[in-house]
């Protein structure tokens, strides 16, 4: 293996390179880096941005979070998703340290849900149109990021990661270092969510109509819907 | 496949995350219900409405010049490098420590990075201590009788290191203690194992370093006894830390 080795000011020596990358030079190293990851600079902003809800806190962190990953090149294995392995120290950097000055509300519990909104707003036709129709016309750009922006930055984190970013739910386990079931929930929970204030919000302006009377066949529907666990429903399937 | 499982698993299924199988058994329910295709069709509409919705901003021009002279201040990043110089606490024989002599370690992939990442979780998991802001003393009597080797407190020249308190743990399959120490604010956890657990690392005079996630895992053996050192202090912090 050949070794690059060069002297720092305190005299000593160290190797600025290694095994993985196959022998560059810290110049090259430098390079291969810039190459790989810098193409990611906007997605990683447009992440940071909705984590921080800042410009510039979203500038710091993709700054700080780059550093990082520069560091721990080495860590990174060429070939493999380095857009999922920068998300994975973008969002690590960002619970670790801007969480600690800011004191961020923390995820207490993923119980959180709304329960105003179900899908079947009303069981009959709106003029001649479905009212979930009329809702998904209603919104506009500006209301969705509001109502993302007002979710906790976990369940914010997994719908952007998915929806935005398109990242496979084992991806997002792995950026957002939970189990996929975790992932699998927090999206539901999200999206859930989103669309309660979304139709909370739609109520408000008029643009759809109050639910008139109680769905009993949806109301069952959403008992049920607890756990999103693909496991349970594979063995459940099995023993049919 | 029924109206339940659609609710459930309606975003698995458009994420395209369901199995052949799977998939295909959902479909052939969502074709025949008139109740779970208006739900599909509701929640394909809301995540292709989100897709849409313009969230990908473009950063500032003046982000990636800020990235590119941050990178500069920088040192190379190092890999597994070995640095002769010692933790300040390990004994070395007087002769040896005289010549820097730069080793490189191959480490093999098993023990160590497993070591690292283990103790990474441990150090983030902020769990109670088992003995709170004791004397070096009183942690080594309490764990005495508790794991089956002696347990060295690492001496650190740097006076702002305050031992908080220590507690059980294991790295692989041994048994281990970490000790908590705050350095400047900063949360330093000191494993202290059996060597064994570190079977690749072996040589004396090095440290092995590895990040695992924005952590730093600096691990060596010494007089006996193994130590993993994990802290989001940056490589140079904590090598001045250990090394005096």
């Amino acid at each position: 293996m050949a070794l690059f080795r060069r002297k720092t000011k305190e005299g000593s020596t160290r190797v600025p390179f290694s095994s993985g990358k196959g022998g560059l030079s810290a110049r090259q190293l430098r390079v291969h880096f810039e190459a790989e990851a810098l193409p990611y600079l906007d997605a990683l902003f447009a992440m940071a941005l909705r984590l921080t809800r800042d410009e510039r806190d979203a500038e710091d962190l993709v700054q700080d979070a780059m550093v990082r990953a520069y560091r721990f090149f080495d860590s990174y294995e060429s070939g493999t998703n380095i857009k999922a392995w920068l998300f994975r120290i973008l969002t690590n950097t960002f619970y670790n340290d801007i969480r600690k000055t800011k004191n961020i509300k923390r995820l207490e519990s993923d119980a959180e849900t709304g329960g105003h909104f179900e899908r079947f707003i009303s069981a009959s036709s709106v003029q001649g149109r479905f009212a979930e129709d009329a809702l998904l016309d209603s919104l506009t750009n500006e209301k969705i990021k509001e109502a993302i922006d007002s979710l906790l930055p976990e369940f914010a984190t997994v719908v952007i990661l998915c929806d935005v970013h398109g990242f496979s739910y084992k991806e997002i386990a792995e950026i957002a270092d939970c189990p996929v079931g975790t992932v699998m929930s927090r999206l539901y929970r999200a999206r859930k969510q989103l669309q309660d204030k979304l139709y909370l919000e739609a109520l408000e302006r008029g643009v759809i109509q109050p639910k008139e009377t109680a769905d009993p066949e949806g109301d069952e529907v959403r008992e049920g819907a607890e756990t999103t666990d693909l496991t349970s429903y594979r063995r459940r399937k099995e023993q049919v | 496949m029924d109206c339940r499982d659609v609710d459930k698993f309606v975003h698995a299924y458009l994420d395209g995350e369901f199995v052949e199988d799977d998939r295909v058994a959902f479909a052939a329910h969502v074709e025949s219900c008139a109740h779970c295709r208006r739900i599909v069709r509701f929640e394909q509409g809301f995540k292709q409405r989100l897709r849409d919705c313009d969230l990908r901003e473009r950063a500032p021009t003046r982000l990636q010049a800020r990235i590119q002279s941050a990178l500069d201040q920088e040192p190379a990043p190092v890999v597994v490098v070995s640095w002769w110089r010692r933790p300040a606490w390990v004994a070395v024989p007087a002769g040896m420590a005289a010549a820097a002599v730069l080793v490189v370690t191959l480490v093999s992939p098993q023990d160590s990075s497993v070591v690292a990442e283990q103790s990474v979780r441990w150090h983030r998991s902020g769990l109670p201590m088992d003995v709170q802001g004791k004397q070096d003393d009183e942690i080594r009597r309490f764990f005495r009788d508790k794991v089956p080797f002696a347990v060295k407190l690492p001496r650190f020249h740097d006076p702002s290191a305050k031992l908080v308190g220590a507690r059980l743990t294991n790295l692989r399959e041994h048994q281990a203690v970490c000790l908590t120490y705050l350095v400047k604010g900063q949360r330093v956890s000191v494993f202290v194992v059996d060597p064994q657990a570190l079977s690749d690392v072996h040589d004396q005079r090095n440290v092995t370093w590895r990040g695992v996630r924005g952590y730093n895992v600096g691990m060596f053996v010494s007089g006996g006894t193994g130590y993993a050192v994990t802290s989001e202090m940056d490589r140079k912090n904590l090598v001045r830390l250990i090394s005096h």
